[in-house]
């Protein structure tokens, strides 16, 4: 019998931030490969906010880097969801991907596993120093050795504290 | 491993007693404990020894605590380019770590459930003990209990909700008798929609298994249906975990049970080939044909084209056999570079699109995916891994 993948979700609970080292699943579950979730970063300044947007990844699976060159498995993409008091100050940072060749794509592909927590820089609209809530959508597509998942949005909140004075 | 279970049983057992032992010994001084057990739920065979059974719960946590850390811990090791190829066992001496004792913690956890299987604390005990036996494929002493208090105590309790992804992936038949019990006599309406999600999610596989005999598979295929048909009628409108209402849900799976399984006549097709004209699935009846649903940007795809499917239309070639491959990239030109760049693809080229009516409402959720279809449209392979279904292929253009 083969190997199979290895891909394990679970229920979210009170008891189960927990995962497997190694597990054998008998068929391939698509339904949380990734969990995506964010939140803010303190910072100093009234203008600008630092959003910090994680990636839980499940076991076998992968993340393809925001810097995955076209040709292949098709880059994460994160943006500011539009219509919001915020603009993006920068580009998105990643933290630095694993790289491998394949042997049938002329390219290196750079990917994540686990876990990925990206740092989105934004800008506060003058008018606006209250409390509010940011929504970022995060484009992505997702593979483990065996499966592919084609690009989907997920749209994750993160709430942004009032300015300082 | 058989002696070592052995062993575990005894170790449980001499727990247990002890335990009980020790329990009786203070009877009076616990009496009163009972009370605080709300009319309705069953009382507990002995007092409870809240002290210790507070201390068996900390063990518990403190296993659940160590066995994240070694998983954080092992995992980030793994992670590391350099470590790509090695195991856990690997980390385990690299970093002088263990594996945390498993064992220890499903007795406390027996110990906990089994003074009040119906409180929070009960709960949480079973919770634990069915989530880690997703892991491992034998139930043990502290998943059987479970089961009982689940089936004896749990059957209209909300809280079962979060249980019952794992009695449908892991829990085997009994887990599968409680979820069936759940559908058909919870006074809970969304715990029966989940129990019937949960059982149709986990098992409908078994209907394509090809290993399985053609009986097993025609019971499994008509359960799953009646399933279905159910959470599309009766829970339509409850939303059991996507977000979406289950009636939506359930409707791709739900055709695909009704007329994409072995034996069953493929639907007819209607599409465009890669440079645009119009093709007919019936343009190949006659042939065997592999329909072989890919993408350029799946990597796995592209493995199993070169490694399973290219092979065998070249061993095929002469015979009536068709490789028909089926691209759901956003557009066709997507295909032709590809074909430049990557690999040629002498195959029948299709381009779908993920919005085909093929696809989504066809239950496949993916790609790669494969249908093998014999000279006379029936399907005999449906799966996402090709090289199950190379045997079959090779005996059905060959005859």
């Amino acid at each position: 019998m083969l190997t199979k993948t290895l891909i394990r979700t679970f229920v979210l609970s009170s008891v189960s931030l927990l995962y497997m080292p190694t597990s054998v699943a008998q068929k391939v579950d698509t339904s949380r490969a990734v969990q995506w979730s964010a939140r803010v970063r303190p910072s100093k300044s009234a203008t600008s906010v630092n959003v910090a947007v994680t990636a839980a990844i499940q076991p076998g699976w992968h993340l393809y880097a925001l810097d995955q060159e076209q040709g292949g498995p098709v880059p994460t993409m994160i943006r500011l969801a539009s219509g919001q008091p915020f603009t993006l100050a920068g580009p998105v940072k990643q933290p630095d991907p694993i790289m491998a060749t394949d042997p049938n794509f002329d390219m290196p592909v750079r990917y994540f596993e686990q876990s990925a927590t990206f740092s989105v820089p934004l800008t506060r609209q003058a008018a606006s120093k209250s409390a509010s809530d940011v929504t970022l959508e995060v484009s992505y597509q997702t593979c483990n050795d065996r499966f592919c998942l084609p690009v989907t949005t997920a749209k994750v909140q993160a709430h942004i504290p009032a300015a300082a004075r | 491993m058989t002696a070592n279970r052995v062993l575990v049983a005894l170790i449980l057992t001499a727990m247990f007693a002890a335990g009980a032992g020790r329990a009786e010994t203070q009877t009076t001084k616990q009496s009163g404990s009972a009370a605080r057990i709300s009319p309705g739920t069953p009382q507990p065979s002995r007092p409870v020894d809240h002290y210790r059974r507070t201390r068996d719960w900390e063990q518990v946590q403190e296993y659940m605590g160590e066995e994240t850390f070694y998983n954080r811990t092992v995992g980030r090791w793994l992670h590391k380019p350099e470590n790509r190829t090695k195991s856990w066992q690997d980390g385990e001496k690299e970093l002088g770590i263990q594996r945390p004792d498993a064992d220890k913690a499903y007795a406390s956890a027996l110990d906990v459930m089994t003074a009040d299987p119906t409180d929070d604390l009960g709960f949480l005990a079973i919770q634990f003990c069915m989530k880690f036996t997703e892991k491992e494929e034998p139930l043990n002493h502290c998943s059987e209990q479970a089961l009982t208090y689940l089936d004896q105590y749990y059957i209209s309790d909300p809280r079962m909700k979060d249980i019952t992804l794992s009695l449908a992936r892991a829990a085997g038949a009994r887990g599968e008798a409680i979820l069936d019990k759940v559908i058909a006599s919870s006074t809970d309406r969304e715990l029966r929609a989940a129990a019937a999600w949960w059982l149709v999610e986990e098992k409908h596989n078994e209907v394509d298994d090809a290993t399985l005999p053609d009986a097993q598979r025609s019971v499994r295929r008509e359960k799953m249906i009646r399933l279905a048909h159910l959470l599309q009628e009766q829970f339509g409108d409850v939303n059991v975990w996507s977000g979406k209402p289950a009636r939506e849900e359930i409707a791709p799976m739900l055709f695909s049970l009704e007329h994409l399984a072995l034996g069953d006549v493929i639907p007819d097709m209607q599409v465009q080939r890669v440079d645009g004209k119009k093709d007919d699935l019936n343009n190949y009846r006659g042939k065997v044909v592999l329909l072989d649903y890919w993408a350029t940007w799946c990597i796995p795809c592209v493995h199993s084209l070169k490694e399973h499917v290219a092979p065998l239309k070249n061993e095929l070639a002469g015979k009536p056999f068709e490789v028909i491959t089926l691209s759901i990239d956003d557009n066709a030109g997507k295909v032709d570079e590809f074909t430049k760049s990557v690999m040629p693809l002498p195959f029948v080229n299709w381009h779908i699109g993920m919005n085909s009516p093929y696809y989504y409402p066809w239950g496949l959720a993916g790609v790669p995916h494969y249908y093998l279809i014999d000279k006379n449209g029936v399907i005999r392979a449906n799966t996402f891994e090709a090289e199950t279904l190379l045997e079959t292929a090779r005996k059905l253009a060959t005859q």
